[in-house]
């Protein structure tokens, strides 16, 4: 487990920008771990499910999510930062 | 890449062999992909005068162009197959996430012949095609054989799954095909067919990527449409039970003119389809009492009931199918109903609300979802269903079928009670319900005692939840598309909101113009239908969602969309020439198989014949006998028989790319 944490630490994983979001779950298609979940309804008046991060130790940092998002409201940041974040 | 990856796979459930299959360019530049490759497969490969249920007929899972390209609104998927419903061309659309997964598995479409001797799903993903015994989930309902084989096949990554309820399985003629646990391909009967192959379900675990060839270019499409729908808010203030005045100032002013897209993306963002709800039974859009009643009957006591509010208070999160930036579905908490049998169901949308509704007298909304879930669950098309059940009642109520022909239920207007026994019956195909599981006109040829005149549909497709006599263009369509007694082809009100005369430069500019126009039968408003349906054929082979499409397309940008991904670059009008292409490619398969397109003309009282006597559509009876042949003259087809003439075919080079002999005129 410890072996795993050291290893995500060097590893970027994805954080959501919800005010360029659209909810269009194209990130969640395109995860080659299936590592994305649809389940943040917090985020505006309609409950929308949006995109989060479901498990970081499932991410392998591969940026596909961010770089097919259609309104980049995907940055790829260290664990740290996501946690922060 | 440009969007397709050109390539389909064929599936031989007869042999269990799997066949790649190259797809040239040319088809994809003449047709798309979605509906145009489908129609372009199956009208090849499918021999005339196959039987819908045996081993000739294909069944089609087809993507669309731009499906996974950054575009946005066009996650769309189409089942395709000879339809065992009317006989002739068969496609159904539907959202979820199933069009990108079948890209991402390294096909554009995957067909299915043959018929397996036991029952089986496919399983795909990077390694290649599997054919998996599904005999542990043969009977199981359709949301729970999705979990099962998505628990069964998850590894790194979780699938996408398209299954069949017991409905399909049973054969029944108006099963469709379930995904995202309760979204449908329900028309045509394409479940029937899939049952009919004994093919459980399809499981997708596909990793590859899509690109477009401009994806800078088209980012920033999908960023100036973004801003739009994000600022695109209904009123917070403006509650659902204002809508019914919305109905009825709409249905006042007596010119109609161009309409702004974004006011549907408002309204679908918050209510979806509900919308319609109420606005549709003051503004005569929703059939009441099987056709035959107005508002006058279905009055406000029972229509304040269906305000879409009270579905919306269920939503315990909005439904986005993949690529959608309007969300119109949802997901509803029902575990307060019927000793919370079910926790959720996807919202029901309008169609199944007016058709368990209003068109069967009821205005129990919290049966309604129970409803849903049991067809979603069952496999089996509300809008069908529900137009039997319809019909079932009539027959009922005038003594065409006594209470010992209903197993004992007391079908009368409203008794919603019993309706639900009914379903469950109609799912089970257990006595009545076997007689009404294959839709009206089976049923009214069985019953006969003049029942006919109670079965509403276009040759064998139940009519949707939509009036023609508020709408002609619809009428139209419903009657002389290769795919009849469908609404989402066209309509006035999509040509209003569509901008195409903007772009397009065959069509005259569109001004204000009387709404009784409209009604009267004219080259220019057949033209207008065909310049509608031949955008929605590019809708479809793109893979793109209706509701994008009534955005406009000052807003969806599809041309733009197409040019960018493919690295084409072609005008409107050359698109426009693809989508007729399309739509005559599907009207040859009609035309090939000998389908008698006058058998399309829908039931007399959808027409008005008789008149409704109250209501927004009192007094109106279309005059569609005219109205038709001047629609197949502006596609250039026979204007009796609607079969496409040879200089048609030759014009749009459709003869170039038919690999098998051809029939037309």
């Amino acid at each position: 487990m410890s072996k795993m944490m050291s290893k995500n630490k060097l590893k970027k994983h994805p954080v959501f920008n919800y005010d360029l979001c659209m909810a269009c779950k194209e990130c969640l298609a395109v995860c080659p771990l299936s590592c994305l979940v649809a389940d943040k309804t917090d985020v505006d008046s309609y409950r929308k499910a949006y995109p989060r991060l479901g498990s970081y130790n499932e991410c392998n940092g591969c940026s596909i999510c961010a770089k097919d998002c259609p309104v980049n409201a995907i940055t790829m940041v260290l664990p740290q930062t996501v946690k922060a974040a | 890449m440009k969007g397709y990856i050109g390539k389909v796979l064929l599936v031989d459930l007869s042999t269990g062999q799997f066949d790649p299959q190259e797809i040239d360019d040319t088809v994809y530049e003449q047709l798309l992909s979605g509906v145009g490759l489908g129609a372009y497969y199956l009208y090849n490969h499918i021999p005339a005068g196959a039987d819908p249920m045996g081993p000739e007929n294909i069944l089609g899972f087809t993507s669309g162009l731009l499906t996974g390209t950054g575009s946005f609104m066009t996650g769309r998927w189409m089942a395709v197959c000879k339809s065992p419903l009317t006989g002739g061309w068969g496609d159904s659309n539907c959202g979820g996430n199933l069009a990108l997964a079948i890209k991402q598995c390294g096909y554009d479409a995957i067909f299915f012949k043959g018929i397996s001797e036991k029952p089986v799903y496919l399983y795909l993903d990077k390694n290649g095609p599997q054919l998996k015994d599904a005999g542990h989930l043969w009977g199981m309902d359709a949301i729970e054989s999705e979990l099962k084989l998505i628990e069964e096949n998850s590894g790194k990554k979780i699938p996408s799954v398209a299954v069949i309820g017991p409905g399909g399985e049973k054969r029944s003629l108006i099963a469709g095909i379930s995904n995202d646990l309760g979204r449908y391909a329900a028309r045509s009967g394409v479940g029937a067919v899939m049952g009919s192959k004994r093919l459980k379900g399809v499981v997708l675990a596909g990793t590859k990527g899509i690109r477009g060839e401009q994806p800078d270019e088209i980012k920033k499409i999908s960023q100036a449409y973004a801003k739009k729908i994000r600022k695109a808010n209904w009123p917070k203030m403006i509650k659902g039970g204002f809508i019914p005045i919305m109905g009825k100032l709409m249905a006042l002013p007596k010119k109609v003119g161009p309409m702004d897209g974004m006011l549907s993306a408002m309204l679908f963002k918050k209510y979806g389809s509900i919308v319609n709800n109420t606005m549709g039974v003051v503004n005569g859009d929703s059939p009441l009492k099987n056709w035959s009643g107005s508002v006058k009957d279905y009055h406000k006591k029972y229509y304040k009931k269906v305000n879409p509010e009270l579905s919306i208070g269920r939503e315990s999160q909005k439904y986005h199918c993949s690529s959608c930036i309007i969300g119109c579905g949802g997901i509803c908490d029902i575990s307060d109903i019927k000793n919370g049998e079910f926790k959720h169901t996807h919202k029901p949308e309008y169609e199944t609300v007016c058709m368990f509704g209003g068109n069967i007298m009821n205005s129990d909304y919290d049966a309604i979802h129970y409803i849903n879930e049991l067809l979603n669950r069952g496999g089996l098309d509300s809008i069908s269903v529900g137009s039997v059940v319809a019909f079932a009642i009539e027959c009922y109520e005038t003594g065409t079928l006594t209470r010992d022909e209903t197993d004992g239920l007391e079908l009368t207007w409203g008794n919603v009670d019993a309706v639900i026994e009914l379903v469950k019956k109609i799912i089970a195909r257990e006595g009545i319900g076997d007689l009404l599981a294959d839709g009206v006109r089976v049923a009214a040829q069985k019953i006969g005692k003049g029942s006919e005149k109670f079965a509403v549909h276009a040759g064998g497709q139940e009519l949707p939840a939509h009036d023609p006599k508020v709408d002609p263009m619809l009428g139209v369509v419903y009657c002389a598309d290769p795919t009849p007694g469908r609404h989402t082809t066209s309509g006035g009100m999509y040509y209003r909101s569509s901008s195409l005369w903007e772009y397009v430069s065959w069509l005259p500019k569109f001004k204000k113009e009387l709404k009784s126009d409209e009604f009267i039968p004219s080259d220019g408003e057949a033209l207008k239908n065909k310049a509608m349906t031949a955008y929605k054929m590019l809708v479809d082979g793109s893979g793109a969602c209706y509701y994008g499409m009534l955005t406009g397309e000052q807003n969806l940008q599809l041309f733009q969309y197409l040019n960018k991904v493919t690295g084409w670059d072609k005008s409107p009008d050359e698109y426009m020439d693809i989508g007729i292409r399309i739509q005559n490619m599907r009207q040859m398969f009609n035309a090939k198989h000998q389908v008698d397109m006058t058998k399309f003309r829908m039931s007399e009282r959808a027409i008005g014949n008789p008149p409704i006597k109250n209501g927004p559509v009192k007094g109106l009876t279309l005059k569609i006998d005219e109205m038709i042949p001047l629609y197949y003259k502006a596609w250039g087809w026979d204007t009796t028989s609607g079969r496409p003439k040879n200089a048609t075919v030759e014009e749009l080079g459709l003869n170039t790319i038919l690999t098998d002999s051809y029939f037309y005129e």
